[in-house]
């Protein structure tokens, strides 16, 4: 059986035990109420015949009209309490109807004795005849009120047996039913015990297992309710994660080896495809020191030519390695200065070329936990970046700083340059994409793409806003990247 | 070994409950019933073959002397005054008779005690006539023979009868016989009436048929049978009396839940056709008590025995000493409304 179930089982009997024991108080209350009540008709009755004997009496000693006035009265009185009386039992109706016949036999032979006169009792031959027949008459009548008393007695006692009978009832029922509750909570209990906090405990020693790596721990099979259920669900679940886990190293130990042969192939670039580039440059400068007053003009330019597109190759390379070394480095996170790192890489755009000029502003305190060498690399770029689409703009301004932004930390690089078209802002961070010619602004297109592997690399985000002829802004955040990032004023103008 | 164990479980929830049950169950046992019976004690009882004395014969038949500890051997008897000549000579502890019975025995000398009234009737009680005798009403009673068991409550019903319609208690012809005759006398014609109780009354008016008038009188005399014994026999057997009267308590709880299964037993103890009983019982009235009112009925009962010369002239006696109110007081005193 299902928890649940027995669970519902347990409350339905738990509810029902309340419903008797209610019941029973309900009931008893009803039996109590109508037993008081049968006790108060009896005790009515039984002060009218009281009252009826006390007459009689006064009447039998004395022969008093007032007396006999009276015992009609309380005759009267008694005969509508006794019509009254409401007794549905068949003991106590039994007792009623006995009262009845008595009280309509005594007044008959009331009416006998007031009709015997004085005569009678004197006057011979009959006198004896009739004083018997007189004494008869009261023995009958006082045999009639006594018996009737005592009957009114019996009925109150009938009441009062009736009412200790409801209440020696009640206290059974109600021991019974909080028998029955306590062994209903015993049992739940005992069951709780048995089929939930047993089955759980036994789960979290499995849980214990599996989070200090026991991967190959069983859950076992469970019982047929929701726990078994929920611990034959938690077993697929290991077995699924145990699978991904394989999975997953054999996909890490895939992308070890593609790393080495990724480093091996990155050393064979810088080595091997250098080594033939310089060749190319320093057999074309042998040519030009040693051969050039051969060569006219034209086969001067071709090796002015040669050179610079082998230099320039030269810097591809590079960057194409740098970007590399940005992908896998080792992370070594740190409290890193970024006012001071902007200032010192800005150092040495100064003298370059000469007669440049540009402000700077720094924003002082730009601290942030991060890679000291993949932020170098960063600010570099993005301060290069900076330095040159700000070349042909007079006041050219370059700041650095950061602002809040729903309470996280936004830095920013703001220049007041060529700026570009938003259209063209998804193209802006892929390797080897240019949105200005190299004739005017040169350069090899990876710079920017090294910026964000290097900010996405210590989990953060980096976007741009720019509009042509105004300059542009390059946001970062570091450490999360929830949140896209939204339109937002030109800070360097 | 998972089913085992849940067996195994199943088997100690069972029992435990099962424990809690009988646990339950003895609690409840002892809260509503009585203690069982101790060791038997020896009673004997001469016991008239009336259905007055039903209560007897029902607790004799349905055990209850021995559910309550008595070996009870019963001497049947015709009739109360039977019963108690038996009980005076020694040959048996208690008799039941009416009492009329107890009063001519006590006036007599015999100390003698009433244990307990089991039974009352005011139309038990009859004068059967014959018709063609012109008897049509009581008062054409008048000179007439009428049979009677003297000393019995048939002649005190007559008297009572007769002082209740003015009629001289001399002015009829007594003639004293055994109820068993009763009948055929009637029949015969050598008796004009006689005065008896059931089923002596069925009886006559089966025999006589069409011929038969009934007289009943409610309101001259309401008869009731006794359980009596020796004074110094209740007194010395207080516990015996109490277990006696317990057994009867049982009897006529018996016949209040079951009245037709009493009428039934009674009918076939007695040797009466239950049809022919049924009309009987409905006017008899069983109940164990000591009321205050026997009282008045007995000092009644002693003025007639003084009246007829039963007793040596003298006062009424006081009653009250030969009520023996113990075991009733002790098994169910609301029962005794004797003042006290």
């Amino acid at each position: 059986m299902r928890i649940g179930s027995k669970e519902s089982l347990a409350t339905a009997i738990l509810l029902a035990a309340v419903g008797v024991i209610a019941a029973a108080v309900w009931w008893t209350n009803v039996e109590v109420e109508d037993a008081r009540r049968q006790r108060r008709e009896a005790s009515e009755l039984a002060r009218a015949q009281t009252d009826l004997r006390l007459v009689t009496f006064e009447y039998v000693l004395n022969n008093h009209e007032r007396a006999r006035a009276q015992w009609y009265q309380v005759s009267r009185r008694l005969d509508e309490l006794i019509a009254a009386s409401r007794f549905s039992r068949v003991a106590e109706e039994e007792i009623l109807v006995g009262v009845r016949d008595r009280r309509t036999q005594g007044r008959q032979i009331f009416d006998e004795l007031v009709s015997v006169s004085a005569d009678d009792r004197t006057v011979a031959p009959r006198a004896e005849l009739n004083r018997r027949f007189e004494a008869q008459l009261l023995s009958r009548l006082f045999i009639l009120q006594q018996d009737n008393l005592a009957a009114t007695f019996r009925l109150s006692d009938l009441a009062t047996e009736r009412s200790t009978a409801a209440q020696r009832r009640l206290l059974v029922v109600s021991l019974l039913g909080l028998a029955l509750i306590a062994m209903i909570a015993v049992a739940m209990s005992w069951l709780i015990r048995r089929d939930v906090l047993a089955p759980i405990a036994r789960l979290q020693h499995a849980a214990q297992q599996v989070a200090t790596g026991n991967w190959s721990y069983e859950f076992g099979k469970g019982g047929t309710d929701e726990i078994g259920q929920l611990t034959r669900d938690l077993g697929s679940m290991t077995q699924s994660l145990r699978d991904s886990l394989g999975q997953v190293e054999r996909s890490n130990r895939e992308l070890a080896a593609l790393n080495t042969e990724l480093k091996a192939f990155s050393y064979s670039v810088s080595h091997d495809l250098r080594a033939p580039l310089r060749s190319m440059d320093g057999f074309s400068l042998a040519l030009l020191e040693d051969y050039g007053d051969k060569l006219g003009e034209e086969g001067k330019d071709f090796l002015r030519r040669i050179r610079a597109a082998s230099q320039r190759m030269g810097r591809l390379i590079d960057d194409l390695l740098g970007l590399s070394r940005v992908t896998r480095a080792e992370l070594r996170l740190q409290a890193v200065d970024l006012s001071a790192l902007a200032r010192e890489i800005a150092a040495s755009f100064r003298s370059d070329p000469p007669g440049r000029s540009v402000r700077w502003e720094f924003e002082d305190k730009l601290s942030m936990r991060a890679d000291r060498e993949l932020m170098r690399i960063a600010m570099q770029n993005l301060l290069d970046n900076a330095w040159k689409f700000t070349g042909k703009t007079r006041d050219a301004v370059v700041r650095v700083g950061a602002r809040m932004r729903d309470g996280r930390q936004v830095f920013f690089v703001a220049d007041n340059g060529v700026g570009f078209d938003m259209a063209y802002t998804d193209r802006l961070f892929g390797a080897f994409q240019r949105l200005h010619h190299a004739e005017d602004f040169p350069g090899t297109g990876i710079g920017l793409a090294i910026v964000q592997r290097a900010i996405h690399r210590q989990g953060g985000k980096i976007w741009a806003e720019a509009r042509p002829g105004e300059g542009a802004t390059f946001f970062f955040t570091l450490g999360e990247s929830e949140d896209e990032p939204r339109g937002q004023d030109n800070p360097a103008g | 070994m998972a089913d085992d164990m849940h067996r195994r479980r199943v088997w100690v929830l069972a029992a435990a409950f099962t424990a809690a049950a009988l646990v339950l169950g003895y609690l409840g046992s002892r809260f509503l019933s009585s203690p069982p019976a101790p060791n038997l004690e020896k009673l004997s009882i001469a016991l008239p073959s009336v259905p007055h004395a039903a209560l007897l014969h029902i607790a004799a038949a349905k055990g209850y002397f021995a559910e309550e500890g008595l070996e009870v051997t019963v001497v049947p008897t015709i009739h109360g005054k039977a019963a108690i000549d038996l009980m005076v000579q020694g040959k048996a502890d208690l008799g039941t008779a009416s009492e009329v019975v107890f009063v001519l025995a006590a006036m007599k000398g015999g100390a003698l005690g009433i244990a307990a009234n089991m039974f009352s009737s005011s139309n038990d009680l009859a004068v059967i006539a014959r018709r063609d005798r012109g008897i049509s009403a009581p008062r054409d009673l008048a000179g007439k023979k009428i049979g009677v068991s003297l000393g019995t409550a048939g002649e005190y019903f007559l008297w009572a009868l007769l002082i209740r319609h003015k009629l001289p208690p001399g002015s009829v012809t007594l003639v004293d016989m055994p109820p068993g005759q009763f009948a055929q006398e009637l029949t015969k014609g050598t008796l004009d009436a006689v005065a008896t109780w059931q089923p002596n009354v069925l009886n006559a008016q089966l025999a006589l048929d069409d011929n038969a008038v009934t007289f009943h009188e409610p309101l001259a005399y309401t008869e009731t049978f006794n359980v009596i014994g020796r004074s110094d026999f209740l007194k010395g057997h207080s516990k015996a009396i109490e277990k006696l009267v317990r057994a009867i308590l049982k009897a006529e709880q018996f016949n209040r839940a079951q009245p037709e299964e009493a009428l039934n037993l009674v009918a076939q103890l007695l040797k009466i056709d239950v049809e022919s009983m049924r009309p009987i019982w409905k006017v008899l009235s069983f109940r164990v008590d000591l009321a205050q009112s026997q009282l008045i009925t007995l000092e009644d009962v002693a003025r007639w025995a003084l009246a007829r010369g039963y007793a040596e002239k003298g006062s009424v006696p006081n009653f009250l000493p030969h009520l023996y109110l113990d075991a009733l007081l002790a098994v169910q005193p609301e029962r005794v409304t004797v003042v006290r």
